[in-house]
């Protein structure tokens, strides 16, 4: 219950910081966000919301995400920080409201919170017995979305859902190293999300 | 691919979840009643195996090398399940020995319990310390990772060791087992000696075993009296073959093909 709690508050505070941002945003100053994100899994939390800028010609898209995972669903409660670039480089139209971005291409870097993760290792490991930080994941994905825009909505330039494949360096790693019993569906996931445009 | 992903439960919320099906949870327990299900044998085959960590091919081969033998009893698992602490290590792991004919049992290594490990491998199998009989033997399974708890002083637990081989009022063959060795510079120093001699110290103890060295070592380490026995890794297409009798034992190294 406590993690459902926590879910709740989560939540609430974001809504809250969004909407915050909303009120200022006839006078964005530099530092304010292109787009904000929300996700559903691909390693990063259960739900995770990013902040956002779109830049490099309109293709590429750095995003800070938070994300959790409730103990609840995933066993142990985890939060997690992640930094990720999606690379798109073409868009389609499809009509004045619908356009679609066939592919995407990224990485990510994810850091998980809490006291059972290292990120250096601890003085009682000899150097380089442990060569990975437990608390750092790096992650690539392939995916697409399809946007519409919005020109009735006061906030919101356009709405985009996304999908991504995504694996990351540990089991990926296993899988490279173990072709003959470790299928590449054992070591991709799914992850879907929306981003909606300032 | 797509068929994968939905047979898969496609959807990864972290890589330190610890989302487990049912079958996956308290192996230990499961598999020492399988075990002690049926009359033990006048000589117990207890197959001694382990450090599986990032090495699921040769798992695998160990698996059919193993499952082509009717003789074995058991499989001893000495720990390093997985090599990075997931569970999806973990659950790769168990889908791949429990291919096997017979029952395995593990004892926790060092690599099981980083990041969430810990909680995977409890979840999963259960106690790190535990003891069964079966036959004329009673083993002794024990978390000898002394780094893994900076050294604390409290790992191994030679506390509940002595306690239960104090409990061994039957006099059953006793072999203790765990991932390192008690020499090693993983097992805490200040419990080495102690850990020896109450092996010593007990006639009823026959073998110590260990892994993590990934090579085998078959020594009297302390000219005490008590036998010390570390097996091999999967990745070098080897396994350790214990026939255990009333009264006596012999260990024999297994080579598999690849």
């Amino acid at each position: 219950m406590t993690s459902m709690k926590g879910i709740f508050i989560y939540l609430t505070v974001l809504v809250l910081s969004i909407t915050s941002l909303q009120a200022q945003e006839n006078d964005r100053k530099w530092y304010a966000p292109d787009h904000y994100k929300a996700q559903f899994a691909g390693n990063i939390g259960f739900l995770s919301v990013a902040a956002g800028y779109l830049h490099g010609m309109g293709k590429l898209e750095t995003d800070l995400y938070g994300g959790f995972l409730p103990k609840a669903i995933g066993g142990d409660d985890i939060f997690t920080a992640t930094l990720k670039s999606t690379y798109a480089p073409w868009s389609r139209e499809i009509n004045n409201t619908y356009s679609y971005k066939p592919f995407s291409v990224g990485l990510y870097l994810s850091y998980s919170f809490g006291s059972q993760f290292d990120t250096i290792s601890p003085n009682e490991y000899p150097e380089g017995y442990y060569w990975w930080a437990t608390s750092l994941r790096v992650g690539g994905f392939l995916g697409g979305s399809i946007t519409k825009q919005l020109p009735n909505s006061n906030a919101f330039e356009s709405m985009s859902l996304y999908y991504e494949l995504g694996s990351y360096d540990l089991v990926f790693l296993s899988y490279i190293q173990n072709l003959k019993s470790i299928r590449i569906y054992d070591v991709v996931n799914l992850s879907i999300g929306v981003k909606m445009a300032l | 691919m797509i068929m994968g992903l939905m047979a898969q439960s496609c959807f990864e919320y972290n890589p330190n979840q610890i989302i487990l099906d049912d079958d996956e949870k308290n192996l230990t327990e499961k598999y020492v009643a399988e075990i002690q299900a049926k009359p033990a044998p006048d000589t117990i085959k207890m197959a001694f195996m382990g450090d599986t960590q990032r090495f699921y091919d040769e798992a695998e081969l160990f698996v059919k090398d193993a499952n082509k033998r009717d003789d074995i009893t058991f499989i001893m698992h000495g720990g390093d399940i997985s090599d990075f602490g997931l569970v999806k290590e973990f659950r790769w792991v168990h889908d791949i020995m429990s291919e096997s004919k017979v029952p395995y049992l593990t004892a926790v290594g060092n690599h099981d319990l980083l990041a969430n490990g810990k909680k995977v491998y409890r979840e999963m199998y259960g106690d790190y310390n535990y003891t069964f009989t079966y036959g004329n033997y009673l083993f002794v399974i024990l978390d000898t990772n002394s780094r893994e708890y900076e050294f604390n002083g409290n790992i191994p637990d030679l506390n509940w060791l002595s306690a239960r081989l104090e409990e061994n009022t039957a006099n059953r063959n006793v072999i203790v087992i765990s991932h390192v060795p008690p020499y090693n510079s993983d097992f805490d120093d200040e419990l080495e000696a102690e850990y020896a001699s109450i092996l010593a110290n007990d006639p009823n103890v026959v073998l110590s075993l260990h892994a993590h060295e990934h090579s085998y070592l078959d020594e009297e380490v302390y000219g005490d009296g008590v036998r010390y026995f570390v097996t091999t890794t999967v990745n070098k297409e080897g396994y350790a073959l214990l026939s255990l009798w009333d009264d006596g034992l012999s260990i024999e190294r297994v080579k598999f093909d690849d």
